[in-house]
């Protein structure tokens, strides 16, 4: 792997903000009933916070989904259609002061992602068992690609998920021992004893003998009726396919103090911790220490957080939240016009940088958000180096044409900003309500209804070359749009220097790109900018970005099923006080995980929901 | 008559007798229900013959004995399992007869849509409210009269007409195999693997509770419908009868009906299918197929300048004749003249292979041209046609018969037979071949695990003195020199069946006026 430094950025992407900052907890409180517009509420809180905000317990938040405004013609949008939600503002984190309560999260099940079932499979049989294995995983819904409440085992997840435990059923009937010589007599004894063996991995707890007997007869009667391998492969195939392997639950038991409680089992929190850290199934030892309740001790949880952390299966959990969270992986798909020459390997190049980016630097560098987002390298291969206007690779000093500094962070990998992007053009209005919503955790409203885009869309008179930001000049302009407009189009307008591919350019149909604008009141950052790159700069600097990043671990992680059980986590002092250890711990993002611990429902959950 | 039957515990029933009680016992109440509506895997098999089974009241009681007729004299064999219905009243004439018609023609507040229409635009019919209402798996419905054959998926969707040949190959490419000694090894293994997991699905989801439940019924629902798509579809689990039928290899009537029979038990087995309708010597009218060249076709009757049936067939190469004249008026004589007409056709250029291979030595009559002897004789037969005639019949009934008892060897998947499991209803829409409807008999065999009681005969009582269908029917059967007709209703007969298959609250069927008054079977 290549070290690939960007230019050097300049002193100026760097200066300090013109206005004094207020008190960060204050400002990033200040919320809006209606985009742009302020309300004047009652003020509960303490003086810090400005007149016109009103305080945390008026803010009403709901679902964020980028993909939830009216889409502008051609515009793909990922996944199936989202929940319709109302918008208002979305506080990040409560400050100490001001946070209420904990709040457990209600038992659910939660289907596997496609991943899951992958490292699953790799973490049992071997990776070789995964040949010829071939699972998408499940449409993004509530911001993120794990929520459990939306993820739903559809057909054509039943049809890859069939499948792929055919190739998976051949590879390990063939490549296991055990099942090998059963498969030469498959008789009861021997397919019993590779069931309890592996069905207590893969459903990560003991099988009962009922359960196993089940699995058993059947394989038995279908290799009578077949043959033998017939039924060795049927044992994997319906091993895979149960539901105790498809869903995590969380039964729990009764709490014996508090009845609205349930105390989740030891094998519950194992699967809970495994399946976040490592995407994955419990090892032996996790299961081990579930089975002689470590998990109900602070300091033992802890202590398998940080072996789990230290595993190489660690990686995996940070790709996978990082590419649920801005969702370069797109790049891999999305439509993209033949003359952008974005052939099926450059693709596949450009998404490995952003995951080679982060896997290295939060694994292997102990970065933390800012070094993240204000990084003038990245990782990649001579193509993406060229891509990105290199000449050569490694050494990338020089890379750039321009006079000025083109990128800063992972918000300027191609990967992100095609994946954010038409077919041919940029995706004006998509990249600035991402990087609000999705970056910044800044709540937008959706569109007003029976709103026409294409009629919103028509071209202002203007001189001279028309540039795509002059396209959107009319949405500021009218009454109805303006109060969402004048906060989505300057962010839009800020990368604006990237095309549809995520290359750099400072022209536009022959005009001159102005990536200049300014920001809401958001955190400690800026409100104002020069350019698309200053802006990535101050956004990567900013303790706005580690707070909105932080809430997202947390929603990827807990995987929340309603916008209400975000809103009464992210204003409870759970996490008001695990973030203020992650904080003056350093902000060491391979150290995420630890923040789990911190929350009650990681052995306990609401009592309501299942039988 | 009174409906003695005995109904299922419902939800409702039960809080109307238990009061306050009932709410605190809600739950368990829930389960009754709930367990009844898993425990129940009950087929109905409806064989139809077009004009009957012999004609009117076939069965009496001599010294205590039930004695049948010649033409269901077969069945005397399995009597301890059948119940005789000497005659219930068609709500309307056999499906032959256009609705404009049977509205003109028919007494006020008979539903002329309320039979079992054979042909389906006709209106609904007893198998497709079973399947709709007790979301079954699919119905098989066979037309074994040298032409189409038809189903309908687990989500009621109709699978698109095709010949009892095919729907044979269909079945076994369902199955995932190609001889019943050859079962397709992976196919063996998905089937296996969908089944299981749907078991565990279910109980999995017993556990959870609104939204989290719902999760599980998406699932489930998601893999019947993938489970369709893919053909490996089945209700349920399948028993160790689910193995593939032979290859059909020859084409006719006898070779038709056989595999209609074999196609219906490895269904039931499979749980593809919990209804089954085979409908033998029907007219196969407005009826699209394609023929061998991929040219779509249609039966289609030719009707006089006054729009009146000519009783012939247009726009086909078929035109003029169908199996129905031969099966169901023992006509005999026909098929020569079916020959003809093959041959013709493969004169003048086509080569419908059907017509090539045509079996005219299995096509066989099957009941009375016009119901009385007179007719064989005015049709100037050179042989003694009544003999034919009884002779013919018997042989259809010993078919069924004989069908019947390999329900009787054929395990279920909960351990009893398709027997036991399964209520044939033998019968048709007229009661011979002169079209009348006004006592159709009935035999009703097996289901104990339904709680149907057979050695027994229903003879519903009777009304003489009128006619109530002018010019039709030859019967004459009372004083009065006319047809009596029964006080009971083909829709009492579907009413008690439909019951017995566990359709909760199912009061009328085919009665535009009241409930109906359903037929005592348990």
């Amino acid at each position: 792997m290549h070290i690939i430094p960007l230019k050097p950025q300049k002193n100026e992407l760097f200066r300090p903000h013109k206005r004094s900052l207020t008190p960060f907890f204050a400002l990033f409180f200040v919320a809006t009933t209606a985009c742009g517009q302020l309300n004047n509420g009652n003020s509960k809180i303490s003086l810090q916070i400005p007149p016109s905000a009103p305080t945390s317990e008026k803010l009403k938040t709901t679902a964020v989904d980028t993909n939830n405004m009216h889409t502008e013609v051609g515009a793909e949008t990922k996944g199936t259609p989202q929940l319709s939600v109302a918008n208002t503002r979305e506080a990040i984190i409560a400050p100490p002061a001001t946070c209420q309560g904990t709040e457990l999260l209600p038992r659910k099940i939660w289907l596997l992602s496609a991943d899951q079932v992958s490292n699953a499979i790799e973490d049992t049989f071997g990776a070789t068992a995964l040949t010829g294995f071939s699972m998408p995983n499940l449409s993004v819904n509530f911001g993120h690609a794990n929520t459990a409440s939306t993820l739903l085992s559809d057909k054509n997840f039943l049809q890859s998920l069939f499948d792929s435990t055919e190739k998976v059923a051949e590879n390990v009937a063939s490549q296991n021992v055990e099942l090998k010589s059963c498969a030469q007599n498959f008789v009861a004894p021997c397919a019993s004893s590779f069931v309890f063996k592996y069905g207590k991995i893969l459903w990560r707890r003991d099988l009962l003998q009922a359960e196993v007997n089940k699995l058993v007869d059947k394989s038995v009667a279908l290799a009578t009726q077949t043959d033998g391998l017939n039924g060795a492969k049927s044992i994997v195939q319906f091993l895979l396919t149960a539901p105790e392997f498809l869903y995590r639950s969380e039964w729990g038991t009764d709490d014996a103090k508090d009845p609205t409680k349930v105390k989740l089992a030891g094998s519950e929190i194992a699967t809970f911790l495994a399946m976040t850290i490592w995407r994955s199934v419990p090892d032996e030892p996790l299961l081990a220490a579930a089975k002689a309740g470590d998990l109900y001790d602070q300091v033992l949880l802890k202590k398998q957080i940080e072996r789990m952390i230290a595993s190489p299966k660690a990686k995996r959990s940070v790709n996978s939240f990082f590419e649920s969270w801005l969702q370069y992986d797109r790049v891999k798909t999305i439509p993209k016009a033949a003359e952008l020459n974005m052939t099926p390997d450059l693709r596949n190049a450009l998404y490995k940088e952003s995951k080679d980016f982060f896997e290295s630097l939060i694994v292997d560098k102990k970065s933390t958000t800012k070094d993240l987002f204000t990084a003038n390298f990245t990782y990649g291969d001579a193509q993406v180096a060229k891509w990105y206007g290199a000449e050569q690779s490694p050494i990338m000093n020089g890379v750039f044409t321009t006079p000025k500094a083109e990128r800063v962070g992972p918000l300027s990998h191609a990967a992100f900003l095609a994946s954010q992007s038409k077919p041919l053009q940029t995706s004006f209005i998509h990249r600035g309500v991402f990087l609000l919503r999705q970056v910044l955790c800044k709540d937008i409203p959706p569109p007003p209804p029976g709103i026409n885009s294409a009629t919103m869309s028509a071209l202002t008179p203007k001189q001279g070359p028309i540039l795509t930001r002059d396209t959107f000049v009319s949405h500021s302009a009218n009454p109805t749009c303006a109060g969402c407009h004048k906060l989505i189009d300057p962010v839009a307008a800020a990368l604006e220097n990237y095309d549809a591919a995520g290359k750099f350019r400072l022209q536009e149909n022959g005009g001159t790109i102005d990536s200049s604008g300014q920001l809401p009141d958001l955190g400690d950052l800026p409100s104002k900018f020069e350019n698309g790159v200053s802006l990535l700069a101050s956004i990567g600097a900013s303790e706005h970005l580690q707070q909105c990043l932080y809430t997202n671990y947390l929603r990827h992680s807990f995987g929340f099923s309603s916008q209400e059980q975000r809103d009464k986590l992210k204003n409870g002092c759970e996490i008001s006080n695990s973030y203020q250890k992650f904080k003056s711990s350093g902000g060491i993002l391979n150290n995420l995980p630890q923040a789990l611990a911190d929350f009650e429902s990681i052995i306990f959950r609401k009592k309501e929901l299942l039988k | 008559m009174k409906d003695f039957s005995i109904s299922p515990l419902t939800r409702r029933s039960a809080i109307r007798g238990m009061g306050l009680g009932a709410i605190l016992l809600h739950p368990l109440i829930h389960a009754v229900r709930a367990s009844g509506q898993t425990a129940k895997k009950t087929r109905l098999l409806i064989i139809w013959a077009d004009h009957g089974i012999g004609g009117r009241d076939p069965a009496s009681t001599v010294n205590g004995q039930i004695q049948l007729k010649e033409c269901i004299s077969p069945f005397d064999e399995i009597k301890s399992n059948c119940v005789f219905v000497n005659g219930v009243r068609m709500h309307s004439r056999a499906s032959h007869f256009p609705k404009d018609w049977l509205t003109a023609n028919l007494p006020n507040g008979l539903d002329v849509d309320a039979h079992l229409g054979t042909v389906r635009p006709l209106g609904p019919s007893i198998d497709a409210l079973l399947h709709s209402r007790l979301n079954l798996p699919g119905v098989a419905r066979l037309w074994v009269n040298g032409g189409q054959a038809m189903s309908f998926d687990e989500n009621r969707n109709e699978l698109p007409p095709t010949d009892v040949s095919n729907f044979n190959s269909q079945l076994r490419a369902r199955i995932g195999n190609v001889s019943s000694t050859n079962i397709d090894p992976v196919l063996a293994r998905k089937k296996a693997m969908i089944d299981l997991a749907r078991e565990e699905l279910q109980l999995f989801g017993a556990r959870l509770n609104g939204e989290e439940k719902s999760k599980i019924d998406f699932h489930l629902s998601q893999m019947n419908t993938l489970a369709t798509e893919t053909g490996l579809n089945g209700g349920g689990q399948a028993g160790p009868g689910c193995i593939a039928p032979a290859v059909q290899t020859l084409k006719g009537f006898d070779a038709d009906l056989a595999s209609a029979f074999e196609s219906i038990r490895v269904g039931f087995s499979c749980d593809y299918h919990r209804i089954g309708v085979i409908t033998m010597g029907e007219s196969a009218n407005n009826i699209p197929y394609i023929d061998s060249k991929g040219v779509a076709r249609i039966f289609q009757r030719e009707l006089d300048a006054n729009g009146n049936d000519k009783g012939t067939y247009k726009n086909d190469w078929k035109s003029g004749f169908d199996y129905h004249q031969t099966i169901a008026h023992s006509f005999l004589a026909r098929a020569n003249s079916m020959h003809q007409t093959c041959a013709t056709y493969i004169t003048s250029g086509g080569d419908e292979p059907s017509c090539l291979n045509f079996p005219t030595s299995k096509i066989e009559g099957f009941s009375y041209f016009d119901g009385t002897p007179e007719s064989f004789i005015r049709r100037e037969f050179s042989f003694d046609a009544q003999a034919v005639y009884k002779s013919q019949c018997n042989q259809y009934s010993r078919k069924v018969v004989d069908f019947i008892k390999t329900l009787q060897t054929t395990l279920d998947a909960d351990g009893s037979t398709l027997f036991d499991n399964t209520i044939v209803v033998y019968g048709g829409s007229m009661e011979d071949g002169d079209h009348s409807t006004d006592a159709l008999p009935f035999v009703i065999v097996g289901g104990a695990n339904t709680g149907l009681k057979g050695n027994r005969i229903i003879t519903p009582p009777r009304t003489s003195g009128e006619m109530l269908l002018k010019n039709l029917g030859t019967n004459k059967d009372d004083n009065f020199g006319y047809n009596s007709y029964s006080n009971a209703l083909m829709g009492d007969l579907w009413v008690a069946i439909g019951r017995l298959m566990g359709m909760q609250n199912f009061n009328s069927f085919g009665h535009a006026v009241s409930n109906s008054t359903p037929l005592i079977l348990s």
